[in-house]
């Protein structure tokens, strides 16, 4: 019966755990690894072995952990693919940085970007979802949604600056 | 990134546009994380599954999972919540002619197959109204008004474009099975099981591909998710068919076939999820007492209007 309870602890703290973070962690994935599918499976793998090792991480580090195994998962799978595509070495490049960054800056970065992306509205939403979350291509954007490329960059810059500005940057400073 | 016009930003830049990309991709819905996790906590039996209570009733099987979740918030809501408001319809199905248009209607507990003069197949669902020309015009895009459920086979014809207007929704399609839904009062979707389509509302703009559905939400933009096609065809076969559905959800979906009112208690409660299936052919008397069978709410009549309580 001891047994028992316990391990209902255990469900009842890890459930808080996978709702909170399946979404954003899923949206993480998707964007590393262009496929959404793909990106539920890795997701799953990870919570998967947050599970096993459960005893071992403190609730502190729990997000982050999750966070960092997600990102190994996705990566290392973008490495083994057969073809090595522009998708996987565009992502690779941009992301160096990130590989870098720690949880907490990359949490902290993403809750402003979101109040940036909100704050601008559509369609400057769809076009960045477009280019830098399915990362297609300037043109392939412009294409699908009816604009011209010119247009595509420029709300692309607008959203740049809009960040920059919530970072309390200052131009191309660095 | 393969885009010359892309490498004019330095490392840093490129670091905060992929945030920006991340901060505006879509994320699971609740309903697919809850699925996920159910799905989880599945793998990892934890307590003996003796939530699943299953009943047959005359020839249709029903089944309902009770996931015993947390209902935060059991609050009782003084004002029932209206589920679906029941819609003044003709008893039978008509066609009316008006000027160079057509407009056929559709009573409750059924649908009704029309071919247009392209050659596109449509199936217009219970309490639901097409407006359609009596031929379509040689120079402009091919246009029918839709209120309620409509399942579309589109004649392809590159030079021109199907569209679909439904309230403030507009599906351009660009050759394609796909069903959209949008009744009064509902949130608009629309769900794509072959070829493509556009999806436009006001400003904004976006393609579906097969399995996905795009949802006009209640803050007025257009949300993508994917499907399960089996059940959301179903209707088409005649079936009520639920895997996992929020009970509140169902009862839209019986309130819109047999147009009747219905009312809820309790908001937390709508959001127990069922497994249900059930003829569509059945009286609405018969789906109301499976539904009290499997004892997951206590469904009344008041004055034309289903009520659902708990239990």
């Amino acid at each position: 019966m001891i047994w028992k309870k316990k391990t209902d602890d255990k469900t009842t703290a890890f459930e808080g755990l996978f709702r909170q973070q399946y979404p954003p962690l899923v949206r993480h994935a998707t964007q590393l690894l262009g496929d959404p599918e793909e990106a539920r499976d890795v997701v799953g793998e990870a919570m998967e072995q947050a599970w096993q090792r459960w005893d071992t991480l403190a609730e502190a580090q729990r997000a982050s952990w999750l966070f960092t195994t997600v990102r190994h998962l996705a990566l290392n799978r973008l490495k083994h693919r057969q073809v090595v595509t522009d998708h996987a070495e565009a992502i690779r490049e941009a992301t160096v940085f990130d590989l870098q960054a720690r949880y907490w800056e990359h949490e902290r970065l993403l809750r402003q970007a979101e109040a940036v992306v909100e704050a601008l509205g559509e369609p400057t939403r769809t076009i960045v979802r477009l280019c830098y979350f399915e990362q297609n291509t300037y043109r392939v954007a412009a294409e699908r949604l009816g604009i011209s490329p010119d247009t595509v960059k420029k709300h692309i810059s607008k959203a740049l600056r809009a960040l920059r500005e919530a970072l309390g940057k200052k131009g191309d400073e660095r | 990134m393969n885009d010359e016009e892309k490498n004019m930003y330095s490392d840093e830049d490129l670091r905060l546009l992929q945030v920006l990309g991340e901060a505006a991709g879509e994320q699971p819905s609740a309903e697919e994380t809850e699925k996920a996790w159910q799905q989880f906590r599945q793998q990892h039996r934890q307590r003996q599954n003796n939530r699943y209570i299953w009943a047959s009733v005359a020839a249709a099987v029903v089944c309902l999972l009770a996931l015993g979740l947390p209902f935060i918030g059991e609050r009782t809501n003084e004002r029932p919540i209206e589920l679906y408001a029941a819609l003044d319809v003709p008893s039978k199905t008509t066609t009316v002619e008006a000027g160079d248009s057509i407009v056929l209607a559709t009573p409750p507990e059924q649908t009704a197959e029309v071919r247009l003069s392209d050659g596109t197949r449509i199936v217009l669902g219970a309490n639901s109204r097409l407006t359609y020309p009596r031929s379509f015009a040689l120079d402009a895009p091919r246009e029918v008004r839709l209120s309620g459920e409509a399942r579309f086979e589109v004649t392809h014809d590159a030079d021109h474009p199907f569209w679909v207007i439904s309230g403030e929704m507009r599906t351009e399609v660009l050759g394609t099975v796909f069903d959209v839904n949008a009744y009064p009062g509902n949130r608009a979707r629309v769900i794509l099981y072959e070829g493509h389509v556009r999806i436009g509302h006001q400003q904004e703009q976006l393609d579906i591909h097969p399995g996905q559905q795009a949802v006009l939400q209640d803050n007025r933009h257009l949300n993508i998710t994917s499907v399960n096609l089996k059940q959301a065809g179903s209707w088409i076969e005649g079936l009520f068919d639920y895997d996992n559905m929020p009970l509140g959800e169902v009862m839209k979906h019986i309130g819109t076939w047999y147009n009747v009112s219905i009312t809820a208690q309790s908001e937390s409660f709508l959001e127990r999820r069922i497994h249900f299936r059930f003829p569509r052919t059945a009286s609405l008397n018969e789906v109301v007492t499976a539904l009290n069978d499997l004892g997951v709410a206590r469904i009344t009549f008041h004055h034309q209007t289903l009520q659902v309580e708990k239990p």
